[in-house]
C-alpha cells in the first residue's frame, strides 16, 4: 500500500525521460556512413518481402520448361531455373521467408533475452543464481548444429516450427548480454536514487533500467539477424529445413546446387544472402556507435 | 583459478549432459515408432517386433533408456545406423563407428588448415591495414574485408567452385581424388568469414593498442618498428583473436559441414548429407552429437587455457 503511494509522488515526466538519449541516438545514427550504406539496402529488402508485385510482373509459379536454365537475358535479368522460371521473379518473392525467418527468431530470441536477463539481474538472488546457471549451461549448445537434429526429426517442418526452434536455440547469448547490462545499470546513480524514494521494482525496472540497459541487446540482435538468415539458407540446403513449395533464397540453392556447374547465374540468391547480412551487420555497427555512449 | 576452472569444468560437463538429453530426447519423445518404422511399408511381425523393443531396451522408462543411451556413449558407441531401402524400411544395422572414423580425417585435415589460415591470415592482413591506414590499399582492403564477413560459408562455397573450377578450371570441382589441389576451396571457403572477422578484430585492436603510452615508450626509443609490432603490439591483439576462432568454432564446424557437401568430399559433412538423403536418423544424431560435443569440449579447454593466460578473467571481467 505505501509503495502504492510513494510511486504516484515519484511521477516522471510522460515519455519525455526516455525520448532523450533515443532522440540523441538517431542523430548520430542519421550521419553514420555504415547507416548510409545498409539504410537503402534494407528499405530495397523491405519492398521485395512486403510488395513483391510491385516489383515483378510474373509470377513466381509462371514456369516454361523449354527456358530450362537459360541464362540472364534483357527481358529476364536473372535468367531461369532448372523448372524454367523467371529466376528474377523468384529471388523477390523468396525475400519474404528469409526475412521473416532472421527478424522473427531474433526479436522471439531477444524478447526471451531480455525479459528473463532483466528478471535474472534486477532481482537477484535464488532467482537469478537459477536462471544464470541455466544460461550458461545452454550458452555451450551450438544453435544450428542442434537445430539440424531437432528439425530432421519434425514431419515436414514449416516456417514456424523452423522459427520455434531456431529462437529456443539462440535465446542464451541474448540473456547473458541482457543480464550484464542490468547489472551494471542497477548500481548507478539513478536507480539506487528512484529506488530509495520508494519506487516498486518492477517500476524502477520499467522506466529506468530497462530502456538504458536494453542497448547492447537491441544491437546483438541486429547483427544476429544476418546469423540467422544463413541459419535457414544452411538447413535448407541441408535438405533438413523448409521444402517446395516455398520459396527461400536458401531453398533456391540449394535446388541449383547440381546444375550450379552448367548455369552460373543460378547463384544469384546467394549475392542477395549477402546484402542482406551485409546490411545487418552495418546496421548494428552503426547502432553500436549510436548507443554506445563511450564511443562518441 | 583452481576454482574458476573448477566452475567451467562443471558447467561444461552440464552442458554436455543437456545436449545428451536434448539429441536423445529428440530421438525417443517425438512422435513416431521406430520399431514401425524399421519394416518401413512391409507389415511388422509382432514376435519380431517385440524381440526388437526389448532388445533395444524400448520397453524401460525413458530415463533408463537415456542411461543406457549415455552408457554406450561413454565406451564410443556410437551404435548402428539404418539406412532406407525402396520399401522405406531399414536395411539392417551398419555399425557407425567405422563409418565416422573413416570420415574424421577428411574433416580434420580441412578443420586444422581453415583455423591456422584464419589466424595466419587474419592477424597478418589486420596487422598490415592498422601499420598503413592511411593508404589507399588499406581503405580498399577494408571495405573488401567487410563485405566478406557478409559472406555465408554457403554462398562463398558456390563462388569459389564457379570461378576455379567453372570459369578458370584449375581446381577439380569435388571429391579429393587430387592431392592437396582438392583441399584448396574447401578450405578457403570455410575459413574465408573467420579471417575476415579475425582481420577487423585484429585492426581494430592494433589501431587501439598502438595509441597506448607503452608503445609510444618503446617508440620514443628509436625500437625498429617491426620490434614494436612484433614484439609489443601483436601480443595484445593474440589473444581476441584466438578467442574468436575458438568461441566460433561451432559456426566454423557447421560451414565444414556444408562445405563438405557441396564439393562432394567423403569427410562428416558428405556422410551427413548422405544420412539426411537416406533418412538415417540415427547417423544423422550421431554425427552431429560428435560435431556438437568436440565443439563443447574444444571451449571448455579454450576457456581453461585463458584462465591461466589471462587474471582478467579469472576474476570475473570477460576480455
Amino acid at each position: 500500500m505505501s509503495d502504492r503511494v510513494a510511486t504516484a509522488s515519484v511521477r516522471t515526466p510522460p515519455s519525455s525521460a526516455p525520448a532523450g538519449p533515443w532522440r540523441q541516438a538517431w542523430q548520430i545514427l542519421r550521419r553514420d556512413r555504415a547507416f548510409h550504406v545498409a539504410a537503402p539496402i534494407l528499405v530495397m529488402l523491405a519492398l521485395m518481402a512486403v510488395v513483391p508485385s510491385w516489383l515483378t510482373t510474373a509470377e513466381p509459379t509462371d514456369c516454361v520448361l523449354e527456358r530450362s536454365l537459360d541464362g540472364p537475358s534483357p527481358t529476364n535479368w536473372f535468367g531461369f531455373d532448372i523448372l524454367g522460371c523467371d529466376y528474377y521473379t523468384r529471388t523477390v518473392y523468396g525475400t519474404r521467408v528469409s526475412m521473416t525467418v532472421g527478424l522473427v527468431v531474433s526479436f522471439l530470441a531477444g524478447a526471451i533475452g531480455v525479459v528473463l536477463g532483466a528478471i535474472a539481474g534486477f532481482i537477484g538472488g535464488v532467482v537469478d543464481s537459477v536462471i544464470a546457471r541455466i544460461t550458461d549451461v545452454a550458452i555451450g549448445v551450438p544453435a544450428i548444429l542442434a537445430g539440424i537434429v531437432i528439425i530432421s526429426f519434425l514431419e515436414g517442418p514449416g516456417l514456424a516450427q523452423i522459427i520455434l526452434v531456431l529462437s529456443v536455440l539462440s535465446w542464451p547469448v541474448m540473456l547473458r548480454i541482457m543480464r550484464g547490462s542490468v547489472l551494471e545499470q542497477k548500481e548507478e546513480g539513478y536507480v539506487v536514487a528512484a529506488r530509495s524514494s520508494g519506487a516498486g521494482v518492477f517500476r524502477v525496472l520499467r522506466t529506468h533500467v530497462l530502456p538504458n540497459a536494453i542497448a547492447p541487446v537491441l544491437i546483438y540482435a541486429t547483427l544476429y539477424v544476418g546469423t540467422v538468415i544463413t541459419a535457414e539458407a544452411i538447413l535448407s540446403y541441408m535438405g533438413v529445413g523448409l521444402r517446395l513449395p516455398t520459396i527461400s533464397w536458401g531453398l533456391m540453392l540449394s535446388d541449383a546446387a547440381s546444375d550450379m556447374q552448367r548455369a552460373p547465374h543460378l547463384l544469384i540468391p546467394g549475392a542477395f544472402l549477402v546484402a542482406a547480412v551485409l546490411a545487418f551487420l552495418l546496421l548494428g555497427e552503426a547502432l553500436r556507435n549510436a548507443l554506445d555512449p563511450t564511443r562518441r | 583459478m583452481g576454482s574458476y576452472i573448477a566452475r567451467r569444468v562443471l558447467q561444461g560437463i552440464f552442458t554436455l549432459l543437456a545436449t545428451t538429453l536434448l539429441f536423445h530426447a529428440s530421438i525417443t519423445v517425438l512422435p513416431g515408432d521406430p520399431v514401425r518404422a524399421l519394416f518401413g511399408f512391409r507389415q511388422p511381425v509382432p514376435r519380431i517386433a517385440d524381440a526388437i523393443r526389448e532388445d533395444f531396451h524400448l520397453n524401460d522408462p525413458y530415463i533408463v533408456q537415456y542411461g543406457h543411451y549415455l552408457w554406450d556413449l561413454l565406451h564410443g558407441d556410437l551404435g548402428n545406423s539404418y539406412p532406407r531401402d525402396v520399401y522405406g524400411g531399414a536395411l539392417g544395422g551398419i555399425p557407425i563407428n567405422p563409418l565416422v572414423s573413416g570420415a574424421l580425417p577428411v574433416s580434420l585435415r580441412i578443420l586444422l588448415a581453415a583455423i591456422l589460415l584464419q589466424l595466419v591470415l587474419g592477424l597478418g592482413l589486420g596487422m598490415l591495414m592498422s601499420l598503413r591506414e592511411r593508404t589507399q590499399l588499406s581503405r580498399w582492403l577494408y571495405l573488401g574485408v567487410v563485405v566478406a564477413a557478409a559472406v555465408p560459408v554457403i554462398v562463398s562455397a558456390f563462388a569459389l567452385k564457379n570461378v576455379f573450377a567453372g570459369s578458370l578450371q584449375v581446381l577439380p570441382y569435388g571429391g579429393v581424388n587430387d592431392g592437396w589441389r582438392s583441399y584448396v576451396m574447401p578450405v578457403l571457403a570455410v575459413a574465408a568469414t573467420g579471417t575476415a572477422y579475425v582481420v577487423l578484430l585484429t585492426r581494430s585492436e592494433l589501431m587501439n593498442t598502438m595509441r597506448q603510452r607503452y608503445i609510444k615508450a618503446a617508440e620514443a626509443r628509436a625500437i625498429p618498428e617491426y620490434r614494436v609490432v612484433g614484439l609489443h603490439a601483436l601480443r595484445a591483439s593474440l589473444l581476441p583473436a584466438v578467442t574468436y576462432v575458438s568461441a566460433n568454432l561451432g559456426q566454423l564446424v557447421t560451414g565444414l559441414l556444408i562445405v563438405e557437401g557441396i564439393f562432394n568430399l567423403p569427410g562428416l559433412g558428405g556422410l551427413l548429407f548422405n544420412a539426411i538423403q537416406r533418412q538415417d536418423r540415427a547417423l544423422i544424431v550421431s554425427i552431429i552429437l560428435l560435431v556438437t560435443l568436440a565443439v563443447i569440449v574444444a571451449n571448455i579447454v579454450a576457456d581453461v587455457l585463458y584462465a591461466v593466460i589471462d587474471p582478467r578473467i579469472r576474476l570475473g571481467r570477460p576480455a
